[in-house]
């Protein structure tokens, strides 16, 4: 059984630090705990019953409670694996440079290299097409090549 | 905290203890594995060490 239990948002992996020491110090029956970026304010925990989690968070600061309910582990697919985003992206796509030098500009893809996570562009204000090659994190996909 | 690129364990180290592949600093996601023989989660990423995991690395 998952439960999801609130805590303070950025504090996600310390409090799941805290609560995994104190299972093992106290001997709580706990499988797994779960803090990820795409659930902030919330940490995952896996247990046989719902008892245990109650006493893992009981006098605890730090936790604001459980979330009423279960989750079933089919509803975690897409955390657990998530997508890259170099496995979306295509030759032709219509990409918006976030960060470095050209950020704002917009610019077409032109070679992808899942190796490497990087991207050669085309950008396409400039007068002259010149490739210039970014790592993946500094684009964000505008629209994909019909 | 690092990542190990292929089995993803958390670890200070720059060599993996559980399989001695490279580690990295780019990762996201945070997994405590406490009891991988009940967890349905530690079987769904495939792990059977006791441990800190991350979800995805570069």
């Amino acid at each position: 059984m998952i439960f999801a239990i609130r805590t303070t948002t950025g504090q996600e992996k310390n409090v799941a630090e805290f609560l995994a020491s104190r299972a093992e110090k106290e001997k709580i029956d706990i499988y797994s705990i779960l803090a990820t970026e795409d659930l902030k304010g919330y940490i995952l925990v896996e247990a046989p019953n719902k008892g245990a989690v109650e006493d893992l968070v009981r006098k605890t600061f730090k936790v604001k409670g459980i979330v009423p309910g279960e989750i079933s582990i089919d509803e975690l697919e897409h955390l657990l694996s998530p997508t890259k985003i170099i496995e979306s992206i295509d030759k032709g796509d219509v990409v918006e440079l976030v960060a470095g030098p050209f950020k704002g500009e917009k610019a077409i893809v032109t070679r992808v290299d899942k190796h490497k996570e990087e991207i050669t562009l085309e950008l396409m204000e400039a007068a002259v097409p010149i490739p210039i090659t970014v790592g993946i994190e500094q684009v964000k996909i505008v629209s994909k090549n019909q | 905290m690092k990542a190990c690129i292929r089995c993803k364990y958390l670890t200070k180290e720059d060599k993996c203890p559980l399989c001695g592949s490279e580690t990295s600093e780019n990762w996201r996601g945070f997994l405590i594995i406490l009891d991988p023989i009940n967890s349905e989660i530690a079987r769904k990423i495939k792990v059977d060490c006791k441990g800190k995991y991350a979800l995805s690395v570069k």
